[in-house]
């Protein structure tokens, strides 16, 4: 199991002979045998020629590997459910790698070509399950190019998992709207979404998923929706408030408020049991919230 | 094997690969969804299996062409492969065929038959990647097979093509997609590489001497001489260009007259035949004579124990003996070639033939009743032995007797009938009847089958004794001197025996017309290529062909290894060991250094272009990169504007884009090596005047 950033050399590739290639000794021994009883220098010939393409075909299988560099590898956080990809960066010094096979444990398997570029990077899936952070064992390259009489391969070990957000769960949007008081401290109000008050006119500045485009486009003019809970645009997102027993499912439900919330252009905070993220808007706020909901209450280190 | 029904449909193929589940990583459809493939090992087949076709029956030719046509066209056509059951029962129909065929005898043939029997079969079934890769390891084995059965070089050149051949499909299956080319580039390299150490394990490998089994089981087809004579059989030897054996002689070549080469004694006459006897009586004196001659043979498999040697030989090979009636026997019958050193005399003190045997004399009871009655006359005219001999001769040359190899059929008294009626015939007909009267008039007489004759190659005096150099001639024993040998052909026509066979007869009478041969009177230049081969042939059978248990003991001991003991074989296992380590240790060395974007060759090539330029007065400054440097050019030459432009794309495209190769670098060094015939004179001239 070789750690990431790793070039593949003679101590860290493993090379044995596949079943074909057992198969095939097999075959040179008969031959070697039928030409020592007729004493024919000519079978001698051709098995001896074709022991030694054997041989010569271990070095070939060994050199498809050999100095490849695996430079790093990446994930993109999906939610449970769907299928993870991993980018793996492979750089090379020459290229012409022929039918690399790489595949990842208990995930895809594909084989790849490398013919023209000296850095590379390889697409694998895995599918996912359950919320968390997704570890595979490891991906394994490995190559029998080009007699198919060896079998060529190495294990890269994989740090950085991917994060798997819980599966969302459609559900009632019900946050804790933040009422901004002058004086006193905010307040918490608990009101739907869909609590619709009226139109105003657009300004910009003002969220383009309210724009009324159903009026918009009958040529009435921009306007924007106001709902009756829009005192602010922040709300809380708090994990006590899901009207369910299930912490999985809570966690669900939670995934689609943010996913919700985001959509909606709210800045939205998270509070966990045992944490709580203020309220913000943005892609890595997002990712920050539905990381902690992936993670929540597992051993796995923070990543 | 896996029988599986299957249309010629992608998807069903490769719905059927994935369920194989060994073949997973290595089949299936990420790899080869090609049908291509299946074109590819038919061809890797049909060319391992080439030269068998020609020796087998031709329904196994039918058999293996018609499979394979049909899965060929099937594909196009889109037929339906046959199904399990269907296929079964074509492998039980063609197993029958081929027990019918062989007779429950199963020689070498039969199983080279069964070989490709079952190779027309594979194509049938092949849809997983498992499938292929017996197919492929089958072409391999119908190489070996075809290797068993002929022995020269020319089969040796063919094997390695086929080699490659089946080496590339067997890229091809792990590769799929890249370009026919390439396939045979990769081949190729993998063949070359492969070189170095099949020599090291040819040479080293410990060669034995002897079979562990009977070696009955590779019987085949022999060409030769059987243990009889049946008149008018021999003609077929005669026909046939083969070659029979050859010999090296060190020391001067013997003339024409003297190269009889003996093998076999037929010595008891049935009437239609001249049987061999096995007395194999091993000879105990010791032969004296003068002009002891040297040589090396190598004798063809002829299936049979007969080992020929230039009359008289008194030593001969360790794995034959020397019988009392100077023929040589070989332990066990030739199924190889075999290459042996010997020795002979020209001529021998006849003192040593003092015994004959009664069975010299035996002729059956009755038959051939005028041949009884001439040679009682001649005994009763002729004074001594000498002269009966004489006088029978004298009547094969005053009878008008006509030399042909197409004689007409003898009937009833084989004898009678030849003497007294056709007068036509070979040497057999003529020793035949000869030791006939010489026996039924009281001299004890037999005959002896060998070759008489050769050709010299004149390259490289090698001496080819061909099956149609085939003779029979006959001995009488004669008091005082033993064994005489008597050519009764040679009296009837002496060129067969200075000239050989082609003086005698037209070509085109003994040999096929294909026959580089019969062309022999065409053109001078077919001679020559004809001589030049046979020179190739005859290193390469020397060197590779002839190599074993002898030659190897001589190589290690140049090599200064003492065989026959533990030491000595640790040596030689040490020595191989070491050698193909060495081997690979280089090759892994090439492996690893191979060069890629060579940096200081390629700078190397920038500077001289720099140079020049500079010296033309377009000097690049310090600071400046190849791209700033070109674009500081001003120059309304478009000629030199492309050219230079080309050399500064090489340039950055190898020591930067990390993408160069040999060849983008040979390109570049030829581009600078012609900038100065781009550059403007202008500068220059401004410089010469400075």
């Amino acid at each position: 199991m070789n750690a990431l950033p790793v070039t593949l050399n003679h101590r860290n590739i493993y090379i044995i002979p596949t079943r074909y290639g057992l198969l095939f000794i097999v075959i040179l021994i008969g031959m070697l045998i039928g030409s020592m009883n007729y004493d024919n220098n000519l079978g001698f010939l051709l098995t001896f020629f074709l022991g030694s393409l054997t041989l010569v075909s271990m070095f070939y299988t060994h050199y498809n590997l050999s100095g490849l560099t695996f430079a790093s590898i990446r994930s993109t956080s999906v939610f449970a459910g769907q299928k993870a990809i991993f980018e793996l960066h492979v750089k090379m010094k020459r290229t012409n790698r022929y039918s690399l096979n790489v595949r990842m444990a208990n995930g895809d398997e594909q084989v790849i070509h490398i013919l023209d570029n000296t850095s590379h990077v390889i697409y694998i899936g895995i599918d996912t399950q359950y919320r968390g952070v997704l570890i595979p064992k490891y991906i394994r390259i490995s190559t029998v190019f080009p007699l198919g009489l060896f079998w060529a391969w190495t294990t890269l070990e994989i740090k950085d998992g991917c994060i798997v957000y819980p599966n969302p769960i459609p559900t009632e949007f019900k946050p804790l709207w933040i009422q901004k008081n002058q004086n006193q401290k905010d307040k918490l109000i608990s009101i739907g979404v869909d609590d619709f008050q009226g139109l105003k006119s657009y300004q910009p500045g003002d969220p383009l998923n309210r724009i009324y485009w159903k009026g918009y486009s009958r040529g009435q003019g921009l306007f924007v929706k106001v709902f009756d809970g829009q005192i602010g645009t922040s709300v809380i997102l708090d994990f006590m408030n899901i009207p369910d027993q299930d912490t999985e499912r809570k966690l669900s439900k939670l995934c689609d408020w943010v996913q919700k919330s985001a959509r909606l252009n709210l800045a939205y905070g998270l509070r966990l049991p045992d944490s709580e993220l203020s309220p913000d808007r943005g892609d890595a706020h997002q990712h920050k919230c539905l990381k902690a909901l992936a993670l929540h209450g597992l051993q796995s280190p923070m990543v | 094997m896996t029988f599986r029904k299957a249309l010629w449909n992608k998807s069903n193929i490769n719905s059927m690969s994935s369920t194989d589940n060994s073949a997973k990583t290595i089949s299936g459809n990420q790899y080869d969804s090609s049908e291509i493939i299946l074109y590819y090992i038919i061809v890797a087949l049909l060319v391992a299996i080439l030269p068998l076709l020609f020796i087998l029956p031709i329904w196994i030719k039918v058999w293996v062409l018609v499979m394979w046509g049909y899965v060929y066209i099937g594909q196009k056509k889109q037929w339906r492969l046959p199904n399990f059951i269907m296929r079964h029962i074509l492998f039980a129909f063609g197993m029958i065929c081929w027990l019918a065929s062989s007779g429950i005898r199963f020689d070498g043939q039969d199983y080279m038959a069964l070989l490709a029997i079952m190779a027309g079969l594979k194509p049938l079934e092949i849809q997983t990647h498992r499938d292929r890769i017996i197919a492929v390891f089958l072409a391999y084995f119908c190489v070996i097979a075809s290797l068993f059965t002929f022995e020269n070089l020319s089969m040796t050149l063919y094997m390695f093509f086929s080699v490659f051949i089946t080496t590339s499909v067997l890229i091809k299956l792990h590769q799929p997609k890249d370009g026919i080319l390439n396939y045979f580039r990769l081949s190729f390299w993998l063949l070359i590489q492969s070189v170095p150490v099949m020599l090291i394990s040819f040479f080293l490998f410990p060669r034995i001497q002897n079979s562990f089994w009977v070696t009955g089981l590779m019987a085949r087809e022999t060409t030769g001489f059987s243990d009889r004579l049946e008149l008018g059989k021999m003609s077929r030897l005669i026909q046939r260009e083969a070659t029979a054996f050859k010999v090296k002689f060190n020391g001067p070549i013997p003339a024409p007259e003297n190269l009889y080469w003996r093998g076999i004694i037929f010595d008891y006459f049935t009437g239609d035949n001249w049987i061999y006897e096995n007395s194999e009586r091993v000879s105990h004196g010791k032969i004296e004579g003068e002009n002891p001659v040297d040589y090396e043979v190598i004798l063809e498999p002829h299936g049979k124990k007969w080992v020929f040697a230039l009359d008289v030989p008194v030593s001969g090979p360790n794995w034959a003996k020397i019988l009392d009636d100077h023929t040589l026997r070989s332990y066990h019958n030739i199924y190889q070639k075999k290459r042996f050193r010997a020795v002979s005399y020209l001529s021998i003190q006849g003192d040593v033939f003092q015994t004959w045997d009664t069975k010299s004399l035996k002729l059956p009871a009755d038959g051939n009743p005028k041949a009884r009655a001439m040679a009682e006359e001649l005994k009763k005219r002729s004074e001594s032995p000498d002269q009966i001999i004489q006088s029978a001769l004298d009547m094969f040359v005053r009878e008008n007797f006509v030399y042909t190899l197409d004689p007409p059929m003898l009937k009833d008294d084989l004898i009678d009938d030849f003497l007294f009626r056709t007068r036509q015939g070979f040497c057999e007909h003529y020793a035949s009847a000869f030791t006939f009267l010489m026996r039924a008039s009281g001299i004890p007489s037999r005959i002896v089958g060998g070759y008489q004759g050769g050709e010299i190659n004149p390259y490289d005096q090698y001496l080819i004794i061909r099956q149609s150099d085939a003779h029979v001639w006959v001995e009488v024993w004669l008091k005082g001197r033993g064994w005489v040998r008597i050519d009764p052909t040679a009296y009837v026509v002496p060129e067969r025996i200075q000239r050989g066979v082609d003086a005698v007869l037209e070509p085109d009478k003994i040999y096929g017309f294909f026959s580089l041969r019969r062309w022999k009177s065409v053109s001078d230049f077919a001679n020559k290529v004809r001589f030049a081969w046979g020179m190739i042939n005859n290193q390469w059978e020397q060197w590779v062909m002839g190599y074993s248990y002898i030659e190897q003991l001589q190589l290690l001991k140049q090599l200064g290894i003492q065989t026959g003991t533990w030491k000595g074989a640790i040596q030689v296992l040490g020595l191989a060991c070491m050698l193909i380590l060495l081997f690979s240790a280089f090759y892994m060395i090439i492996n690893q250094s191979r060069p890629v974007a060579y940096p200081e060759k390629v700078q190397k090539i920038y500077l001289k272009f720099c140079h020049k330029m500079a010296k033309a007065g377009y000097v690049k400054s310090l600071s400046q990169g190849p791209l700033d440097y070109m674009n500081s050019i001003t120059t309304e030459d478009e000629h030199f504007k492309s050219k230079m432009s080309d050399i500064i794309d090489h340039y950055i495209c190898i020591r930067y884009a990390n993408r160069g190769n040999s060849h983008m670098l040979k390109q570049l060094n030829r581009l600078v090596s012609d900038i100065n015939r781009y550059i403007p004179k202008k500068n220059s001239t401004k410089k010469s005047w400075n």
